[in-house]
């Protein structure tokens, strides 16, 4: 007889805990859609773990009524590397911010991701240091004044999905708190990926850094200042589609449809490129050089996974050798007793 | 889980926009803030404080008349507006420091010689919360507030801040 697996809604997953973050803030619809994707999974709550370092964004793993670690400062990743080596059956998310995931644990992110560990990173992309009330971080703008940058911020901003495509990330992909669909659909891509799954989201802080993705979300601009990637598809924005984004030698320009170009003279997506030349010239198009900033799926390639190998190597020295005894390995070598 | 009052729609608790109507929900929470001044801050935007409709005149107003205004109206600042659009600030400290003792025989030149031009703005939908901190960055006493991108809205002022703080704080729990 089999057993029928009860069929969840997104408030199953809810937890009992009282959300502390501020009204308005954009964490709240990124764990919505959170909500509302993960039942479309099918994967039963206790097979499910949200881990996170220390920030906003980070209080994530509280609200979800699912298995959850608030780690260390940035150290996320390594905790997920962990976890899933040893349960690969269960599906892991690691949930940061620009400052937790690109300062602190810069390094933990870097190497998670060029593993092609099989868990999903989403990076919660504020340009500030909410937590800790205003200070910049590695992804604020040259010139931001803040707590921590009075004059003016002066050092170069990092790109997240340079970052991840830098490391060679097997899927990588952006979004924006308030395209709660786009999110929702970006979420449930990022999750059915095999292998690490890296997802920024543009997150508003309307307490420390109000408006900062204003161009990506005002009614009257965002089809000018952002351009949905779609596979296959050739690269059209604008509230009229009629621009569009060419290549000329190795740089993107943006370019007028109509007067001699046509949409076959424009760059086409393509995810499943091997090479991640592509990904990285899209994740380099911003605002601030005239270019409208690709939300959506850069990259979705297929690549060895960490804790598959790992794990084959593991059922590969056992079928050789046999099962191991810990007791015995560890007095094999050179041990000594203290009188 | 909340339910729109406008939809009747399932919303998370703290969520600003009911999801499926769009209609404001903040109001609906409280949230889990310290105290009434925390929770007010985080909560209320800067419409809350009454911008008041600034003094405004244009680039080439010159320094006499600007200051005969402001100390006709006796108001710290006034606006230096373009087609609606601010591009300009003039307040008190301006006055003392760019001026001075010199300000009768500048009277004649034009007050975008001596304003702080391109002065930082506020959305008319920014958070009080937000408007403190740029104040206490920038160390400004006043600050505009636009709205539709650049539209010059109103004022607010460190005063209109003190008052609602000690609203606040005097209200009960």
């Amino acid at each position: 007889m089999s057993t029928q697996l009860p069929v969840l809604t997104a408030k199953d997953f809810e937890s009992d805990q009282d959300v502390r973050w501020c009204p308005g803030c954009g964490d709240y619809s990124i764990l919505a859609q959170m909500k509302k994707m993960l039942p479309s999974m099918g994967v039963p709550r206790e097979k499910i773990v949200f881990i996170s370092g220390i920030g906003c964004s980070s209080r994530f793993p509280y609200y979800m009524n699912t298995y959850g670690i608030h780690s260390i400062h940035g150290r996320a990743p390594a905790l997920a590397t962990g976890l899933k080596s040893v349960r690969p059956d269960l599906m892991v998310w690691v949930i940061t911010g620009d400052g937790d995931g690109l300062s602190i644990g810069g390094n933990h992110l870097m190497h998670v991701i060029r593993r092609n560990l099989d868990i999903n990173i989403i990076l919660f992309n504020n340009r500030i240091y909410g937590l800790t009330k205003g200070q910049y971080s590695p992804t604020s703008p040259l010139g931001k004044v803040t707590k921590s940058t009075p004059m003016g911020a002066i050092d170069n901003p990092l790109h997240p999905l340079s970052i991840a495509i830098g490391c060679e990330a097997s899927f990588v992909a952006r979004s924006i708190d308030t395209h709660i669909k786009h999110l929702e659909t970006t979420l449930h891509r990022a999750a059915e990926h095999r292998g690490t799954s890296f997802v920024e989201v543009y997150q508003n802080c309307n307490i420390f850094n109000d408006g900062a993705w204003e161009y990506t979300k005002d009614k009257q601009t965002k089809a000018e200042n952002t351009i949905e990637l779609e596979h296959g598809k050739p690269l059209i924005f604008g509230a009229n589609r009629d621009n569009g984004i060419r290549l000329n030698g190795l740089e993107p320009e943006v370019v007028e449809l109509g007067k001699g170009i046509s949409e076959d003279d424009l760059l086409f997506h393509d995810e499943k490129a091997a090479e991640p030349s592509l990904a990285y010239l899209l994740s380099r198009m911003r605002h601030e050089d005239g270019f409208p900033e690709p939300i959506g799926v850069f990259r979705a390639i297929d690549a060895p996974r960490y804790d598959d190998e790992l794990n084959k190597q593991v059922a590969a020295a056992k079928a050789k050798r046999g099962e191991g005894d810990l007791n015995a390995l560890f007095n094999s070598g050179e041990t000594w007793t203290v009188s | 889980m909340i339910d729109c009052p406008f939809c009747g729609a399932e919303n998370i608790p703290g969520i600003d926009d009911c999801e499926e109507c769009g209609q404001p929900l903040s109001h609906i929470h409280s949230g889990t803030h310290a105290n009434n001044v925390e929770r007010a801050l985080i909560k209320d935007r800067v419409t809350a404080l009454t911008p008041k409709q600034p003094c405004t005149v244009a680039p080439d107003a010159t320094v006499g008349e600007v200051l005969h205004e402001m100390a006709t109206n006796r108001i710290g600042c006034v606006m230096i507006v373009d087609r609606g659009k601010p591009v300009g600030i003039f307040s008190e400290r301006d006055a003392l420091l760019k001026l001075n003792t010199e300000a009768a025989a500048l009277s004649d030149h034009p007050i975008s010689e001596f304003m702080t031009a391109n002065p930082e703005t506020l959305q008319d939908s920014a958070k009080i919360a937000f408007a403190v901190q740029r104040m206490d960055l920038g160390g400004y006493r006043h600050l505009p507030i636009v709205s539709g991108g650049d539209q010059l809205q109103g004022i607010i002022s460190v005063r209109a801040i003190l008052n609602y703080l000690t609203d606040r704080m005097t209200m009960p729990s």
